[in-house]
């Protein structure tokens, strides 16, 4: 019996044991109390940090030696635990590049934010969330400015910010600028096992091949001017191609902004050909439904005030003050206060703003050739064939212009420019069901207009959502090389 | 819609009545302070109030960590420890991540049996009688237990002694089966005991370095960060039939055939005999059997075998004549050497070729097996496996009494003779006459070679206990009691790394629920047993360490010399052996010591042997019906082993490839009619699976490739054995590939 005793408190004293906290530390807290007036770590990484600050002309940037990246990735760990940041969170990737058929080659690919000199993000942000740092060229992100709205995401060809869920806004590599200006190195330079990073100081120069990308298979680098150097004894192979180039990543569909986009184009075109009041104020309520559902876009909406901010350089600014016009111009419209030609003026101007959105990301799907067709489609299909449930005799032109409409959406498949085949991929792959019932809706709205107007105005309407979708989910983004 | 979802859970910040808010509380969550503790800036919301050092429990290069905790004691977030002499600072990534799977939801919190939450009083009454009523049945053999490389060494040791000479138990082995029995082996045979003669300096020393079946870039990035290291602008030479991370940062690399490497090293005796390379000096005054290994690599004329060996005449040339002019030559081997159907004679080939060109006890040289888990050498030396404790051996008298006297117990308590290997006790089940299995910290139904003969052999066992951190791996579902154990970090002790050195590790972390350390558990176990008294003096792992010592003196892994834990702290850990020395007291050791440098060995005579055998062809080669080689190894540097843990940590997870991948070479591919990112099926005559194809060249053809860490691979694998180590040969086996769209 006392043996039995003995058996269970010792399960308890040792639960007890087990769950006491804090003898590690008691022992050897004592050899590092002091006070370093420099990090341990320093020892290792000062020579890979600039000693002198950038002049004018100059900026701070990463240089990245591919000889000795190996494909380790602490850089990525290191920067997710020095930066203390979520749980899958990390400002630095690292992708895989591969050779071809008959090259055995690989290399491992890491890279943060390039800090370009003309960063894509700053001047596609339409509340000025972004600074580039006149001191040291670090593109800064001011996490408290942000609304969330991710057009950086969609601007950045690099694939560099990053939407943070919890926190509705976006956030990326500052290039630990307070490391920077206490004189350490930043976390991946610091963490990095074979001393491949490093922060250099650059000139802004004209450079003598702007054109060239920083990597096969990148955009060309006169975009935005990245300032990371990869250096390396033997150059990265032409014909190397991403790990992930065959399976290129199937974008997000953005729902609000497909609504905001089909609605608001509706609405211009609902007025464009507004046969009656009921055309008039369906345009109006459009326009309400499809601005308002641009809010839901956003991770801040209540900061989005500020959104006339960057309307210096933001096509999305500009296009938030075109709506913001619109809506009182359809408004004024319905109740006969203004004239057809201004409300469709300022309709027009809007739609023109949106495609502007898209084509300035530089996104091959997104082409101004590609992009003004499908808006400016979209207001006049929906438009004329709002147009023919209450006038038949629109309904051959709006089936004649459906039928151009999908011609010119289906002429994509046939670019043979090497840039949209990560589209094409997406377009004849995942997206394949959703492109085929694009298009099918596209011609039933098409054939049952001739027949019952009403029926092939719904449908047609859609089809143009379909459309959107798809508009959205295969613009395949310029990335840098991943992994799978 | 989905940020509208999104931002359900999140908050909605009120905007400042100022156009540009350039600070704020989002701002500010990301700001760096100085960390104090020479840590330079760190994450404001994770300031340490106070550090603790420990070692990694990955891998065995065995890299120092400085954990950051909270006023509770309680780790809150890790960096690389600047001061320790083996990684200078720099972990890799599994490292970074050391602390995100102790908090990982599918924790086992309370003992499991039959699926259903006990205590653990239950729970060790049910272990007790099970395997009592069992032993009393079929005898002291029906039982086995599986240890492992991942727990401390106090704690294997305790499990060992516990399981043979506590419960009466003759078979035990470890995981450590699956990596490093072919280089133990080899040692033992070459050079009397299983000594790995290297410390990491050498990796800066040689001017010569030649990587045999070794992936270092990935596999110890931190080994290979002493590579970068070195100043004497050396050539690397990687044997690999993969152009790997290494073989790209190489200056030659041989795309030798698979399991061609015996072949190759032979070439390169004959090759280094016919031009007089020979340190002659060396082979007369300190090794024997050199006559008999002269004689037999006359037959190995490198010219007659280039085609065997898939090396063109320029490549072996360029090959041999830089291993005749290395000064200060190393050579480095894992898992491509170490699981092979000839694995132990090919360690010993590239063993021979350091001895007879005297590249051994020397800066810069050495044959050099890199070990994998981060205890596995521990395990060699304490885990009283294969080895009675402390590297004796079951079978000699002399080593019983000696250990019996050591550990204080009755010397007829300790088995005359040696254990089983792993392969053999999972024979034993399906034969029937092993009924009862304990296994610790390890994941045969993952790891297993042919892993579907282990899963079918465990449904035959009366009693299957898994101790494990997580009740979810694969093959804690088929146990019929599982043990809710501490991971590491904590509990505290020994590990030993790769080059021999003892460092010691913290609890740093609040186990979950009930979950105990391994060690804590083995004494509840040795209670209930009733072998308690026995293990009075065992109270906790320092105590052990004390008892290790003891059982040490002697051998050539003795470490009378470390006084205690804080002297292996101190000392930025301590390479083994350290003997005792009366004079001189706490004094620091040398931090990289290498063996061998007086030229004796730990054989009889003390010279170093030759050993040798004739290659043969491996047992499944390819044919029309499977006809590629399939190789398996790491595929990435952030995942370990079965992912038990590597595979909680989201950042990790993002750092390799989401699906099974299959590398192809796009020609093979073509033929085949398969394209990039397509599915396939890969199928064995054991098994068949999907993977994804990814094309690259980096594979020969004929030749394709998966990373060891998904579960499926290891249904294909084929049950083939070093007869010398009993170590599996996981890379060379036949498969199928077809497309699957």
């Amino acid at each position: 019996m006392a043996a039995l005793e003995h058996r269970e408190s010792l399960i308890d004293s040792l639960l007890a044991e087990q769950s006491k906290m804090g003898t590690a530390a008691a022992c050897f807290s004592e050899w590092h109390d002091s006070d370093q007036a420099e990090p341990l770590q320093s020892r290792y990484y000062r020579n890979l940090i600039p000693f002198k600050k950038p002049e004018r002309g100059e900026q701070y940037a990463f240089e990245v030696n591919l000889d000795q990246c190996t494909g380790c990735k602490a850089c990525v760990t290191a920067c997710h635990s020095l930066n203390g940041l979520d749980d899958n969170e990390s400002w630095r990737d690292v992708g895989l590049l591969l050779g071809d058929d008959y090259t055995p080659y690989q290399q491992t690919i890491t890279s943060a934010c390039h800090h370009c000199e003309d960063p894509a993000c700053a001047n596609g942000c339409p509340v000025l969330a972004y600074e580039k740092d006149a001191d040291t060229g670090i593109v800064r992100h001011l996490d408290d400015q942000c609304i969330g709205c991710s057009y950086c995401i969609l601007k950045c060809p690099y694939d560099v910010p990053k939407y943070n869920n919890k926190r509705g806004i976006v956030r990326k590599c500052d290039m630990c600028q307070s490391r920077l200006s206490a004189g350490e190195a930043p976390a991946c330079v610091q963490a990095c096992p074979t001393s491949a990073i490093a922060i250099r100081i650059v000139e802004f120069e004209p450079r003598t091949n702007p054109s060239r990308p920083l990597l096969p298979g990148l955009i060309a680098s006169d975009y935005t001017r990245p300032t990371t150097r990869y250096i390396s004894s033997n150059p990265v192979p032409d014909t190397a191609d991403a790990a992930d180039a065959a399976k290129p990543r199937t974008e997000q569909a953005h729902t609000p902004l497909v609504v905001m986009l089909v609605l608001t184009q509706f609405a211009t075109g609902a007025i464009l050909f507004a046969q009656n009041s009921v055309m008039r104020w369906t345009g109006f309520m459009a326009a309400l439904l499809g601005i308002g559902a641009s809010v839901l876009h956003l991770g801040q909406p209540l900061k989005a005030w500020r959104c006339f901010l960057g309307w210096r350089k933001s096509w999305l600014s500009r296009e938030i003050m075109a709506f913001g016009a619109f809506a009182p111009a359809a408004f004024g419209f319905a109740l006969n206060l203004i004239p057809l030609w201004l409300a469709g003026v300022v309709g027009l101007t809007s739609v023109f703003c949106s495609v502007m959105v898209y084509v300035d990301t530089r996104r091959p799907f997104w082409a101004a050739r590609w992009t003004a067709p499908r808006f400016f489609g979209t207001t006049l299909l929906t438009g004329v064939a709002f147009a023919a449930c209450f006038d038949a005799s629109f309904a051959t032109v709006a089936a004649i212009h459906g039928m151009v409409k999908l011609g010119w959406e289906s002429l994509y498949l046939s670019s043979d420019d090497p840039r949209d085949h990560r589209s094409h991929r997406l377009l004849l792959g995942p997206l394949r069901e959703l492109h085929f019932a694009r298009f099918i809706t596209g011609l039933l709205g098409i054939s049952l207009m001739l027949s019952s107007p009403i029926a092939g105005f719904i449908c047609l309407m859609t089809g143009e959502f379909l459309e959107r979708i798809i508009f959205f989910r295969a613009a395949a983004a310029w990335k840098m090389p991943g992994n799978a | 819609m989905e940020n509208a979802r999104k931002r359900m859970n999140m908050k909605i910040q009120f905007p400042a009545m100022t156009f540009r808010e350039i600070d704020g509380p989002l701002t500010h969550e990301l700001v760096r302070e100085p960390g104090r503790f020479g840590l330079g800036q760190v994450p404001v919301n994770r300031r340490p109030v106070a550090i603790a050092k420990s070692i990694c429990g990955f891998c065995s290069t065995g890299c120092g960590l400085k954990i950051h905790l909270d006023e509770k004691g309680q780790a809150i977030n890790l960096t690389a420890d600047t001061d320790y002499p083996v990684n200078l600072g720099m972990a890799c990534p599994k490292g970074w991540e050391s602390l995100t799977p102790l908090s990982a939801p599918d924790r086992a919190v309370a003992p499991l049996l039959d699926g259903k939450e006990v205590d653990w009083d239950t729970a060790l009454q049910v272990f007790c009688r099970k395997f009592e009523a069992i032993m009393d049945q079929h005898g002291r053999e029906s039982v086995a237990f599986l240890s492992t490389g991942q727990i401390m060494t106090e704690e294997m040791a305790f499990l060992g002694a516990l399981a043979k000479f506590g419960m009466g138990m003759i078979h035990g082995d470890g995981n450590t089966r699956q990596c490093m029995a072919t280089a133990a082996m080899a040692y033992k045979e070459s050079f009397g005991f299983d000594a790995p003669p290297y410390t990491y300096a050498d990796f800066e020393e040689s001017d010569v370095l030649v990587f045999i079946g070794a992936n270092p870039c990935i596999a110890h990035p931190i080994m290979w960060q002493r590579v970068e290291r070195n100043h004497h602008s050396p050539e690397i030479i990687v044997i690999d039939p993969r152009k790997t991370e290494t073989a790209m940062a190489a200056t030659q690399h041989l795309a030798i055939k698979p399991k061609a490497d015996l072949t190759l090293f032979y070439c390169l005796a004959n090759w280094l005999v016919a031009h007089d390379s020979l340190n002659q000096d060396f082979i007369k005054a300190h090794t024997s059997g050199f006559e008999a290994f002269q004689e037999f690599v006359k037959d190995y004329a490198p010219e007659k075998y280039l085609l065997e060996l898939g090396l063109s005449e320029k490549q072996f040339d360029k090959f041999a004549n830089s291993i005749a002019a290395g000064k200060r030559i190393s050579f480095w081997w894992t898992m491509g050497v170490n699981q092979g159907h000839q694995a132990t004679r090919t360690a010993q080939a590239i063993i021979n070729i350091a001895l007879m060109t005297g590249n051994i006890g020397r800066p810069g040289t050495g044959a050099n097996s890199i070990t994998g888990q981060c205890n596995a050498m521990g395990s060699r030396l304490f885990s009283n496996t294969t080895n009675l404790i402390g590297g004796h051996d079951f079978t000699n008298a002399l080593h019983r009494a000696k250990v019996a006297g050591a550990l204080n117990i009755p010397v007829e308590r300790i088995p005359d003779k040696p254990s089983l290997a792993y392969d053999q006790i999972i024979q034993g089940i399906e034969d029937g006459k092993i009924k009862g299995l304990w296994m610790i910290a390890t994941n045969a139904a993952h790891s297993w070679i042919n892993q579907k003969r282990f899963k079918e052999a465990a449904k035959k066992l009366d009693f299957f206990v898994v101790q494990d951190m997580y009740s979810t791996t694969e093959t804690a579902q088929l146990a019929h009691l599982i043990l809710p154990a501490g991971g590491w970090g904590e509990k505290e002790g020994t590990f030993i790394n790769s080059e021999r050195r003892i460092g010691v590790s913290h609890k740093v972390s609040r186990a979950p629920g009930q979950a105990l350390a391994d060690f804590h558990i083995f004494r509840l176990i040795a209670e209930y047993w009733g072998c308690g008294p026995m293990f009075r003096a065992w109270t906790s792992p320092e105590a052990v360490f004390q008892l290790l010592k003891e059982v040490s003196r002697g051998q050539p892994c003795e470490i009378t010399g470390i006084e205690d834990y804080a002297m292996i702290e101190h000392s930025g850990g301590i390479q083994w052996p350290l003997v005792q020395k009366s004079e001189v007291r706490s004094q620091k050791p040398e931090q990289e010591r290498r063996l061998f440098e007086d030229g004796g060995f730990f054989t009889d005579d003390g010279k170093a042997r030759f050993v040798f055998e004739a290659p043969c062809a491996p047992p499944e080669m390819p044919d029309d019906e499977f006809p590629f080689v399939l190789l398996t190894g790491r595929g990435s540097s952030t995942q370990w082993h079965t992912q038990s843990r590597t595979g909680k940590s989201a950042i990790l997870r993002k750092l390799h490839t989401s699906q099974l991948q299959i590398d192809l070479h796009p020609l093979d591919a073509k033929n085949l009619g398969v394209r990039d990112r397509e599915k396939v099926r890969v199928s064995s005559r054991r098994g068949s699976i999907t993977a994804e194809s990814r094309l690259t060249a980096t594979v020969q053809r004929g030749q394709v490739f998966l990373p060891m860490h998904d579960a499926a691979v290891n249904q294909l694998t084929l049950s083939v054995f070093d007869p010398v180590s009993r170590q599996p040969s996981y890379k060379h086996c036949a498969v199928r590939i077809e497309a699957a769209g």
